[in-house]
C-alpha cells in the first residue's frame, strides 16, 4: 500500500503558513504565557522564603523552579484548539467541505494541532526544558529522555482527545466554549499545572493517580526532573496508555454517530 | 433646503503590505513590502435630498470607503465632507440619529433572538414612541413581506430574511438618509424585489434619501443617478439614462429565420446563432436604415424582435475598458 | 454632559439587557460558562488552601487575608470581563464587525463598553462576592477600611476597564492582532492573586502604572485591612482616576487609525 504523504504535507505547510501570518501577535501570546509562569515563580519563592526551609515536600526551590519552567514548556507543544476547530466547523457548516477532502477529518484536526504544537512552539518548549535542567542541576539520562518522551506523547493525546470529545459535543450543544473552559481548568488545577501534585493531601493524590490528569502535566514533568520514582513512572506510563484506549474508543464511537448525523443533516 | 450630502475632494488612503515570495515558509512571511492604496482620489459630488444614487465601482474601487467616511465610520485624510449639514465625524452622535446604515456583511441583529428583539433594542435606543413604533414595525413587515418571520431566531432566517430585518432594524427611526452596503448579496429574488420596491416607495412617500452601494446591477434600477467609482477616483456622475446613452447607444435585434440562418449579414455584430435564430448588435441609428427594412421585410425574415441593449451589458463593456486602460496604462475616455 | 451621561448609562443598560437576553437563549452553553466562572473562583480557593496546606503562605499575609485578597480580584476582573470582553471587541474590529455599532448615536468609548461585554461573567462576581464574605468574616476590619475599600475597587476597576479599552485599540493599531490581548490579560488575572509586593519593588510600579491591575485588587484590598491612612487612600483613588482620563483620552486619538475592513 503506498503511502500519498504529499497531500498530508501539504495541509500542514497551509496550516504553518497561516500561523506566521501574525508573527507580532504570536510572539506577544508566547511571551504573555512565559510571564505568567515567571509569576508562578516569584509567588514560590515569596512561599519557600515565608516558610523559612529549603524544601517543601521534599522538593527544593530549584526544583520547584524547574517543575514550572517545564509545566511552561509543556503548555506550548500539548495544548489543543481541537474543540475550537470542530465547533467552528460544525456551526458553520464547513465540516460538510471538510469531510470530502482527501484526508479524514480528525487527521486534519491532528495535522493541525501538530503544525501548531510542534513546528510553532517547539524551539520555545526545547528552550524551556533546557533552563529546567541547568536550575535545578539534573541531568537527563536515557532512559529518563525516552520516559519523557512517552510521557509527552501520552499528554498530547490525551488532550487532544479530551479536545476531541468536547468538539464532538458541539452537535447538540451548538456553543461548546463553556464545556471547553470548565474541563480545561479542572485539567489545570488537578493535572498539576497550579501545583505540584505532592503538595495536595495524599486522599486526593490516590484519586487523581488514578484519573487521566496527571498523564497531561504532572507526570510528564516529574519523569522530565527525576523527581518521582522508577516505579511511578511505570505506572503512570500504564495509566496513561489505557486511558488513551478507553478514551479512543469513546473518541472512535463519538466520531461514527457524528458523522452519520452530519451526513443527515446534508454538511 | 440644503443638500442632503455634500462632498469635496475627498481622499483617502490606507497602508497594506505585501508579502515578498521565497521558498522557506518562515523567512518568506518575514519579509513583506508596505505601501499605500488610494482607497479615494478627489471625490467631490452633491446629494440633492429625496435622491436614490446607486454607487458603482469593481471591488475595490472605493465605494465602501465613501459609504464609510459618509457615516462617521472612518474620516478622511483631506477633503470637506458634510451630511446633512453636518460633519459625519465630528457629529457622528447628532447625525446617527438621522441616518440609517445596513452594512452588507455585518448584520445588527442578535443571533440567537428573534428579529423582533432587535427592533425593539433599536426603538428603545433611539426613543422612538411605542405607538409611532407599531405603526412603522407594521408598515415595513407588510411591505417586506415579513408576516411572522421576524418573530424567528435569526440564526433560522435565510439570508433575504435576515437582511429585510436589518433594513427594518435601520429604518425604524424613520431617518433622512439610508445607506445601503451591498445589501442585495446573496440574497433570493423575492427579497431583493422586496426591498427594491420598499426603498421606491419610501423615497415617493417620505422623502428618503438612499444612497445604495452595489455591483448588482438589477440593484441599479430603482436609481436615478448614478455614481461611479474607480480606483478611488470618480469617473462617472450623472443620471441612469445618460450611462446607458454614453456606452449603451447600441440595440439588440433578434431575427427567426425560415430555414437555416445565414452566415453573413451586411450590418452589426453577431452576438448569438443558433440553427435560424440571430441575434445582432447594432448601432441605435441603423434600426430605420434602408437596409435594416430591407432585410425585416425580407421573406426569410419570419418574426424579429427589438431590445435596447442591457445595463449589464454596459458596465461590463465599461469593466474591460478600464482593465484595458490598466493593462496599457493608457487613459480612460469616454 | 449630564445628558450624554444619561444617555450613554441608558444605552449601556439596554444593550446589557439584550446581551443577557441573547446570552441565556443558549440553556446549556450558558449554564456551563456560569458554572466555568463560578469554578474559576473555586480554582483559586484550592490553589490558595494548597499553598497553606502545605506552607505557611506568603509573608505578611494570613489565609484568610489571602483569600480576600484573591475573591477581590475575581471581582473585579469579572466585572471588566462583564462590560468589556477584550478579545470579543479586539477581533471584530479586525473584521469591521463594529462598523453597525459605530453609526449608533452614542460615544464610541460607550459602545464598545456597552455591546462587547461577558454577561457570564456575573457569576465570577457573584462567586467572588461568596469567597470574599468567606474571608472578610474571619478577618477584622473598620467601617471606614470597608468603605475605603468599596471606592478603591470601583475607582481601580473602572480606570482598569478604559486602560483594556485603549490598549485592544492600541494592539489594533501597532500590530493588527488580537490573540494577545486575552494572553496579556490572563497573564494579569493570574498575578493579581498574589500581593503586589512579591513582585518586587518594579513589579509594583509597573502594576500599578503601566498595566494598573493592581488598582483594581492590591490597594483596595491593603485598604481593607487598614494599610493607609485617608491621605494615601486619597492619592491612590486620584492616580486611578488619572489613569482612567488618560487611557479614555488616547482611546480616541487611536480610533482615528480605525480602518474598517474590506473596501
Amino acid at each position: 500500500m503506498q503511502l500519498d504523504t504529499g497531500r498530508y504535507i501539504a495541509h500542514l505547510r497551509v496550516t504553518q503558513k497561516a500561523l506566521y501570518a501574525y508573527k507580532v501577535d504570536m510572539s506577544l501570546s508566547v511571551l504573555f504565557t512565559v510571564l505568567g509562569f515567571a509569576v508562578m515563580i516569584a509567588v514560590w519563592t515569596a512561599i519557600y522564603a515565608a516558610t523559612g526551609s529549603t524544601q517543601i515536600k521534599g522538593l527544593s526551590l530549584p526544583a520547584i523552579y524547574a517543575y514550572f519552567i517545564v509545566i511552561g514548556g509543556l503548555n506550548f507543544i500539548v495544548g489543543t484548539n481541537i474543540d475550537d476547530q470542530m465547533m467552528n466547523s460544525i456551526n458553520d457548516g464547513s465540516i460538510g467541505t471538510a469531510m470530502l477532502k482527501p484526508i479524514r477529518y480528525p487527521v486534519q484536526l491532528v495535522l493541525g494541532t501538530i503544525a501548531d504544537s510542534f513546528s510553532l512552539f517547539s524551539v520555545p518548549a526545547l528552550l524551556f526544558f533546557i533552563a529546567a535542567l541547568a536550575i535545578a542541576h539534573a541531568g537527563l539520562g536515557l532512559w529518563q529522555a525516552a520516559a519523557f518522551l512517552a510521557e509527552v506523547v501520552m499528554a498530547f493525546c490525551i488532550i487532544n482527545l479530551f479536545g476531541f470529545l468536547v468538539g464532538l459535543a458541539a452537535i447538540y450543544l451548538t456553543n461548546v466554549y463553556g464545556l471547553v473552559s470548565i474541563v480545561f481548568s479542572v485539567i489545570s488545577i488537578l493535572g498539576g499545572m497550579v501545583a505540584p501534585l505532592t503538595f495536595y493531601p495524599q486522599w486526593a493524590q490516590n484519586i487523581l493517580y488514578l484519573s487521566p490528569l496527571p498523564s497531561m502535566f504532572y507526570f510528564p514533568a516529574s519523569t522530565f526532573l527525576g523527581t518521582i520514582s522508577t516505579a511511578m513512572i511505570w505506572q503512570s506510563i500504564a495509566v496513561g496508555f489505557v486511558w488513551i484506549l478507553i478514551l479512543l474508543g469513546i473518541a472512535a464511537v463519538g466520531w461514527k454517530k457524528m458523522s452519520i448525523k452530519v451526513a443527515l443533516a446534508g454538511g | 433646503m440644503e443638500d442632503a450630502i455634500v462632498a469635496g475632494n475627498l481622499r483617502k488612503r490606507f497602508k497594506t503590505h505585501e508579502s515578498l515570495r521565497g521558498k522557506k515558509v518562515f523567512l518568506a512571511s518575514l519579509r513583506r513590502r508596505s505601501f499605500y492604496k488610494q482607497a479615494l482620489d478627489d471625490v467631490s459630488f452633491s446629494v440633492p435630498r429625496g435622491q436614490i444614487v446607486a454607487l458603482l465601482g469593481k471591488n475595490g474601487s472605493g465605494k465602501s470607503t465613501l459609504t464609510k467616511i459618509m457615516t462617521g465610520i472612518l474620516f478622511p485624510d483631506s477633503g470637506e465632507i458634510r451630511v446633512l449639514g453636518l460633519n459625519p465625524w465630528k457629529d457622528r452622535i447628532r447625525l446617527a440619529m438621522e441616518i440609517g446604515v445596513v452594512l452588507g456583511a455585518h448584520g445588527q441583529l442578535f443571533w440567537n433572538l428573534p428579529a423582533s428583539d432587535a427592533f425593539e433594542y433599536n426603538r428603545r435606543i433611539y426613543e422612538v414612541p411605542d405607538s409611532t413604533y407599531q405603526k412603522r414595525l407594521s408598515y415595513f413587515v407588510d411591505r417586506l413581506e415579513l408576516g411572522d418571520v421576524y418573530k424567528r431566531q435569526v440564526r433560522q432566517m435565510s439570508l433575504g430574511e435576515q437582511m429585510k430585518c436589518n433594513f427594518v432594524s435601520s429604518c425604524l427611526h424613520m431617518p433622512k438618509i439610508v445607506f445601503l452596503d451591498e445589501p442585495t448579496i446573496g440574497v433570493d429574488l423575492p427579497s431583493k424585489l422586496a426591498l427594491r420596491e420598499t426603498i421606491s416607495e419610501m423615497q415617493r412617500r417620505f422623502g428618503t434619501t438612499f444612497i445604495l452601494t452595489t455591483h448588482i446591477v438589477e440593484d441599479i434600477a430603482i436609481a436615478e443617478r448614478v455614481i461611479m467609482l474607480d480606483k478611488g477616483k470618480k469617473i462617472f456622475d450623472d443620471t441612469k439614462e445618460n450611462l446607458e446613452k454614453l456606452f449603451g447607444d447600441k440595440r439588440y435585434i433578434t431575427l427567426k429565420f425560415d430555414g437555416r440562418a445565414p452566415s453573413k449579414v451586411k450590418m452589426g455584430k453577431v452576438l448569438e446563432r443558433e440553427a435560424n435564430v440571430l441575434k445582432l448588435e447594432v448601432p441605435h441609428r441603423a434600426i430605420k436604415s434602408r437596409a435594416m427594412m430591407d432585410l425585416l421585410d425580407s421573406k426569410r425574415v419570419m418574426d424579429y424582435s427589438v431590445s435596447e441593449v442591457d445595463l449589464s451589458h454596459i458596465l461590463s463593456k465599461l469593466y474591460r475598458k478600464l482593465d484595458r486602460r490598466d493593462r496599457t496604462g493608457g487613459r480612460y475616455a469616454t | 454632559m449630564f445628558e450624554r451621561l444619561r444617555n450613554a448609562i441608558r444605552f449601556f443598560l439596554i444593550s446589557w439587557e439584550y446581551s443577557l437576553l441573547n446570552f441565556v437563549s443558549y440553556r446549556t452553553s450558558s449554564l456551563m460558562y456560569t458554572i466555568y466562572n463560578t469554578f474559576l473562583t473555586i480554582s483559586t480557593f484550592i490553589t490558595i488552601s494548597v499553598v497553606y496546606y502545605v506552607s505557611s503562605g506568603i509573608a505578611g499575609w494570613s489565609y484568610y487575608q489571602l483569600m480576600f485578597l484573591a475573591a477581590t480580584m475575581n471581582i473585579g476582573v469579572s466585572i471588566l470581563w462583564n462590560i468589556l470582553g477584550a478579545g470579543n471587541l479586539s477581533t471584530q474590529l479586525l473584521k469591521g464587525g463594529v462598523d453597525p455599532y459605530l453609526v449608533k448615536p452614542f460615544g464610541i468609548a460607550t459602545i464598545f463598553l456597552s455591546a462587547y461585554g461577558l454577561p457570564s461573567q456575573m457569576a465570577g462576581v457573584a462567586s467572588g462576592l461568596v469567597l470574599l464574605l468567606f474571608a472578610a468574616s474571619h478577618m477584622t476590619f473598620t467601617l471606614a477600611g470597608a468603605i475605603e475599600y468599596v471606592v478603591l475597587l470601583g475607582v481601580g476597576t473602572f480606570a482598569m476597564i478604559l486602560f483594556t479599552l485603549m490598549l485592544v485599540v492600541l494592539a489594533y493599531v501597532l500590530i493588527k492582532g488580537s490573540f494577545f490581548v486575552n494572553k496579556l490579560l490572563g497573564f494579569g488575572q493570574g498575578l493579581s492573586k498574589y500581593p503586589l509586593n512579591i513582585y518586587g519593588l518594579a513589579g509594583q510600579l509597573i502594576f500599578t502604572i503601566l498595566f494598573p491591575i493592581g488598582l483594581a485588587y492590591y490597594y483596595p484590598s491593603r485598604a481593607f485591612m487598614g494599610a493607609y491612612s485617608p491621605l494615601v487612600v486619597a492619592a491612590i483613588a486620584l492616580l486611578g482616576i488619572a489613569i482612567a482620563a488618560v487611557s479614555y483620552k488616547l482611546f480616541y486619538v487611536l480610533m482615528k487609525q480605525y480602518t474598517s475592513a474590506g473596501g
